[in-house]
């Protein structure tokens, strides 16, 4: 464990959150009337909320981490914070972007942290959990095979990406936040997300001509 | 401005290889989380259980005074002193381990190198002895109370030496030892004046009436505290009392010592058996 402290919510994790784009993981969104309970914290509601937004939060996390069991305490951590502001949640806009920057926020702190800096020694390159996906397989093991070995290549290389360039890729590409958005998460101007969100790609491509070509 | 699939119009062109490793990266799936994890955070956090700090604590009742004069107080020492003596010599010793009436365990349990299924409550039962050694590998924490005292659970993947419970009324000391893995511990009404030490290879944490979690991890010892105060000692080093809301963590490698606040995860766990072996602890006396 780090001798440094973890960084409390953000002013930004707790404002309304931007209004979003469609990404790469939408999914089921829950209407204004729902959101207001889950702002009162009902339990049913509560329930819903976590049910309709935890596995693409696990997801993210997942991957910008690269490993379950760091995975796991982040995401814990992330559903903490989102618990303490839920009290200041708009039912009128979509959450994700606002649990996306909460979960960007705790893998930074992570990252920053001594227990990390230990551990990035050993990427974990067989983690069961990548190979656990939420995609059923077809009926082709051969291309299902192809398939995952494909999606470990990419995993692996965004692993070997700097921490800023990971975040960068995962957060537009993986989670579809605008370059906006992830310029007022990361505390950087919009052409400055923009030019890290390219290096990235740019250092993903060269990682990956061999294996994807 | 965007274009049509959502990209932002003044975007700098990506090159070929670039823009394959966007759309590899676009077609990645999502990540199943342990059902089990899963299904615990999502009940803490319906249920507010995730956020421990923001609950009120159960007030703790303290026990009883027994009534009485001083004056009948000391007669009844004088008729009755070493027939209270010898019952105290016999019933002195805390109650037994037994397995918790609630447990999500599945496998089996090495308790002296033999194994007994974890649903097998009667065999666990009779083989909980100070002492013993206790190996855990199946699925689940298994859940121990010594009624009234103690709660203990045991993580998949611990090897430990189990305590004796605390004695009710005098020497009111025990100690086990953690070689691997982790064990959580909160105390009963009936704890309270009593100690108890858990031992690792890196430190030793004494507890008096607390809930806390000790973690015996490749990079060394690691001491959360959820309430209560925790005395950590790290060999002949002593590291003070560790209050609630704060870790100690004590490293194999002989690097400097850490306290600081404690992980969130643990924070939850904690908080989750606290609520959960309360009314376990708590169970009225059957004998």
């Amino acid at each position: 464990m780090s001798p440094d402290r973890p960084t409390p919510p953000a002013e930004s994790e707790t404002l309304v959150p931007p209004p979003s784009v469609r990404g790469v993981e939408a999914g089921p969104r829950l209407d204004p009337a729902v959101l207001e309970r889950v702002r009162s914290r009902d339990p049913e509601a509560l329930a819903g909320f976590f049910e309709a937004y935890f596995d693409r939060v696990f997801s993210l996390v997942h991957r910008l981490l690269g490993d379950r069991t760091q995975a796991e305490d982040a995401v814990s951590e992330v559903f903490l914070k989102v618990h303490r502001a839920i009290d200041r949640l708009d039912p009128a806009r979509d959450p994700m972007p606002w649990l996306v920057t909460i979960a960007s926020n705790v893998c930074r702190d992570h990252w920053r942290s001594g227990a990390e800096r230990m551990r990035r020694a050993a990427m974990p390159v067989d983690d069961p959990a990548v190979r656990e996906t939420l995609t059923a397989g077809t009926n082709d093991p051969e291309r299902d095979f192809v398939r995952g070995e494909r999606e470990r290549a990419v995993q692996d290389a965004i692993a070997a990406l700097p921490e800023d360039l990971r975040e960068s890729v995962l957060l537009y590409d993986y989670s579809g936040l605008t370059h906006e958005e992830i310029a007022a998460s990361l505390g950087i101007t919009h052409d400055a997300a923009r030019k890290r969100h390219s290096r990235a790609l740019a250092a993903l491509g060269k990682a990956l001509r061999e294996r994807l070509a | 401005m965007t274009h049509d699939d959502g990209r932002d119009i003044m975007d700098e062109p990506l090159d070929p290889d670039a823009l394959r490793a966007q759309d590899a990266v676009r077609a990645l799936p999502g990540v199943a989380a342990d059902p089990e994890f899963r299904a615990r955070l999502g009940a803490a956090f319906a249920s507010g259980a995730i956020d421990p700090a923001a609950a009120t604590p159960a007030e703790r009742p303290i026990a009883a005074r027994r009534p009485g004069s001083r004056l009948l107080r000391l007669a009844l020492a004088t008729a009755a002193l070493l027939l209270v003596a010898g019952f105290a010599w016999v019933f002195n010793p805390g109650p037994r381990w037994r397995v918790a009436a609630l447990q999500n365990a599945h496998g089996n349990v090495l308790i002296n190198d033999e194994a007994i299924p974890a649903d097998d409550f009667e065999s666990i039962n009779e083989a909980l002895v100070a002492g013993a050694t206790i190996e855990w590998n199946g699925s689940g924490d298994l859940e121990l109370v010594s009624r009234g005292q103690v709660a203990l659970g045991i993580a998949p993947g611990t090897r430990m030496t189990l305590p004796a419970p605390p004695p009710r009324w005098f020497g009111r000391h025990s100690e086990g030892r953690v070689e691997a893995g982790e064990v959580r511990l909160t105390s009963g009404t009936r704890f309270h004046g009593a100690t108890l030490t858990i031992a690792t290879p890196q430190a030793s944490a004494t507890m008096t009436g607390t809930t806390l979690a000790v973690i015996e991890e490749p990079m060394g010892t690691c001491v959360c505290v959820l309430e209560g105060t925790v005395h950590v000692m790290a060999g002949r080093h002593d590291m003070g009392m560790v209050p609630a809301g704060q870790l100690q963590q004590v490293f194999a490698d002989g690097r400097a010592p850490h306290r600081g606040e404690m992980r969130p995860t643990e924070r939850m766990k904690l908080g989750m058996m606290r609520a959960a072996m309360a009314p376990v602890l708590e169970q009225p006396r059957r004998d």
